[in-house]
């Protein structure tokens, strides 16, 4: 009896001791946004090309502070360190533009570039302004040129679109409202992955957004489900459960191969890639509460990668393959957090509201998600260390499950669909 | 260490023996037992109950009126409570006498979590509650499970009594 008090207490002590030493930490934000000044000014511009040139401007603006890099602050009272100088000048067909960025200090040049613009490119040369001007103040790429799938409207009442980030260029992706969910780009940014229960279950769909082309990709019996694409875009990691239980398999796009990656009697779902297409994290409950775990794309080598708590899911990981960013419940709340791929440290990156679906920028820099922040469900963004929280897609009602699009985006080519 | 192997294995077997139900129990209830007269009441016999009280003339119609009582689940938890097993059990033994009516397990979550795992955990809500008609002797082929995770709330509320009421496994007629 003696003894076998004694496995009773290994047993109990034991796992205890040999988790490793995790500590959740709030960031601190490692940047701060620069603040900086503008100094516009429009020579011989007449209407209409002085309301083109304030639309410019506004483009401009948003496009700089959607980064979380720099704020735009008055020249007399902000205490800028930049100043970014815009002359606008009519030209033969549209406006020719001057920017300059100079330190405010010491007066020094950092940039300096020649634009022109027509009405139909207006925009898009004031995000391609406000991109150079953000990496020659931070090295850092903007990311106003960048698109955003999601899902809006009532549960069972939703579609899913394709958009800008800015929301000026939108295209209904689903043609029918019902359950939509899980959107995944390819690496592409050609394909669109989803989850619909148009057939009355969740099936996964794939639609081509140059042609809007869709296709019932997978419909096994059960659950098709959260839907991601390998970093060559050859394969998709999705949860069934065609064979008794939520697992994870690895299937190539041209349908001729199903490779079955986890193997517990619990739930596995939700895997994402690791950028060098070796490893997948997903979430799974076998630690007998939904942790975060990592597993070579065999399914033989599994770690843990989650400790704190008993609610992390949601994982994905950063395109630089430095952090996995997941959601967490903390204090009956759920934020999103990122963590090393080894888990050593956890950092949360949001305090207020319920936050979930965490989703990469092209460059890793920045991590949207759907938030409650504001009081009803919306899509925002924030720069990876949790700093310059913003809203977008705000006109649409219950905006939820973003992914972000992991390759470049001419946004002239729709202009004239805005 | 054996002999804690072995008393484990023991005390499992006796504790899982005590929740499965080995054998058809009698009905009980009201409900049952009309469903039952309905559906087991040979042919012949039939005929003659209707010519002795032919107050409500046995119609397949009426024979959908089945009614398959929802199952509730904790939180983030696809273990059936004594609560849910009590209610699955009266299901089954519906599901016996009847052997024509086929289901769709619908398994919900409430609202909190994220929506991806709600959908894997709404699904084995309804394998949880399926396996257990299965092994009560209910044929697979008559049960089918779909997931829908978070997505159809029954009460849209924010608080614990809808989130309570949300966590379910409902049984919809085929």
């Amino acid at each position: 009896m003696r003894n076998l008090l004694w496995l009773l207490l290994i047993v109990l002590v034991g796992p205890a001791n040999s988790q490793p030493d995790v500590h959740l930490k709030v960031t601190k934000q490692e940047y701060r946004a620069i603040p900086i000044a503008i100094a516009d000014s429009t020579g011989d511009l007449l209407t209409p090309l002085l309301e083109a040139h304030h639309d410019f401007l506004s483009y401009f603006k948003w496009a700089i502070e959607i980064t979380g890099y720099a704020e735009i602050v008055n020249s007399s009272s902000g205490q800028p360190e930049a100043v970014v100088e815009i002359k606008a000048k009519a030209a033969s067909d549209g406006i020719g533009y001057e920017i300059k960025l100079d330190d405010y200090s010491s007066k020094a040049t950092i940039f300096r570039r020649r634009y022109t613009s027509s009405s139909e490119t207006l925009r898009h040369t004031a995000y391609l302004a406000a991109d150079d001007v953000i990496f020659a103040l931070t090295g850092r790429h903007g990311i106003a040129n960048t698109r955003i799938a999601f899902v809006a409207g009532k549960r069972s009442q939703s579609h899913l679109y394709v958009a800008t980030i800015d929301g000026r260029w939108v295209k209904q992706v689903t043609r029918v409202p019902g359950i939509v969910m899980s959107p995944a780009w390819s690496p592409d940014g050609n394909l669109l992955a989803y989850v619909s229960y148009s057939q009355g279950k969740p099936d996964l769909y794939v639609t081509d957004i140059t042609s809007f082309e869709t296709t019932r990709f997978l419909a096994f019996e059960g659950l098709n489900a959260t839907p991601a694409w390998s970093p060559d875009g050859r394969y998709l990691a999705v949860t069934l459960s065609k064979d008794g239980n939520p697992e994870i398999y690895v299937i190539a796009t041209d349908g001729k191969s199903i490779r079955r990656v986890t193997f517990y009697s619990g739930i596995d779902c939700s895997p994402t890639w690791a950028p060098n297409g070796l490893e997948l994290a997903f979430t799974s409950d076998r630690a007998g509460s939904p942790q975060i775990f990592v597993t070579d794309i065999e399914g033989i080598s599994v770690r843990r990668l989650t400790h704190e708590g008993s609610y992390n899911t949601s994982p994905a990981w950063s395109p630089q393959g430095d952090l996995i960013a997941f959601v967490s419940r903390i204090d009956g709340r759920f934020q999103i957090c990122t963590t090393d791929p080894f888990g050593t440290e956890v950092n949360v990156l949001t305090q207020a509201g319920n936050n979930e679906d965490p989703t990469w920028s092209p460059d890793g820099m920045h991590i949207a998600f759907s938030s409650t922040i504001g009081g009803k469900t919306g899509i925002y963004i924030m720069r990876k260390d949790g700093g310059g929280k913003r809203l977008i897609l705000d006109s649409y009602e219950y905006a939820r499950n973003p992914s972000w699009s992991g390759s470049a985006y001419s946004i002239t080519m729709n202009e004239a669909s805005r | 260490m054996k002999f804690f192997i072995l008393c484990l294995i023991v005390v499992s077997l006796i504790l899982f023996g005590a929740c499965h139900p080995k054998k058809m129990r009698p009905l009980e209830g009201q409900e049952q037992t009309q469903v039952e007269k309905k559906s087991q009441a040979p042919p012949p016999e039939k005929k003659i109950e209707q010519e002795v009280t032919p107050i409500k003339p046995l119609e397949p119609a009426e024979e959908k009126k089945i009614v398959l009582e929802s199952i509730h689940f904790d939180f983030d938890k696809y273990n059936l409570t004594d609560e849910a097993i009590a209610i699955l059990t009266k299901n089954a033994e519906i599901l016996m006498n009847n052997p024509d009516v086929k289901i769709t397990i619908e398994g919900h979550c409430d609202e909190r979590g994220t929506e991806e795992y709600n959908l894997a955990l709404g699904e084995k809500r309804a394998m949880a509650a399926r396996d257990f008609l299965v092994r009560f002797g209910i044929e697979k082929s008559r049960i089918s499970i779909v997931s829908y995770g978070e997505e159809r709330p029954i009460d849209p509320r924010h608080n614990e009594e809808a989130w309570a009421k949300n966590r379910r496994a409902e049984f919809v007629l085929r």
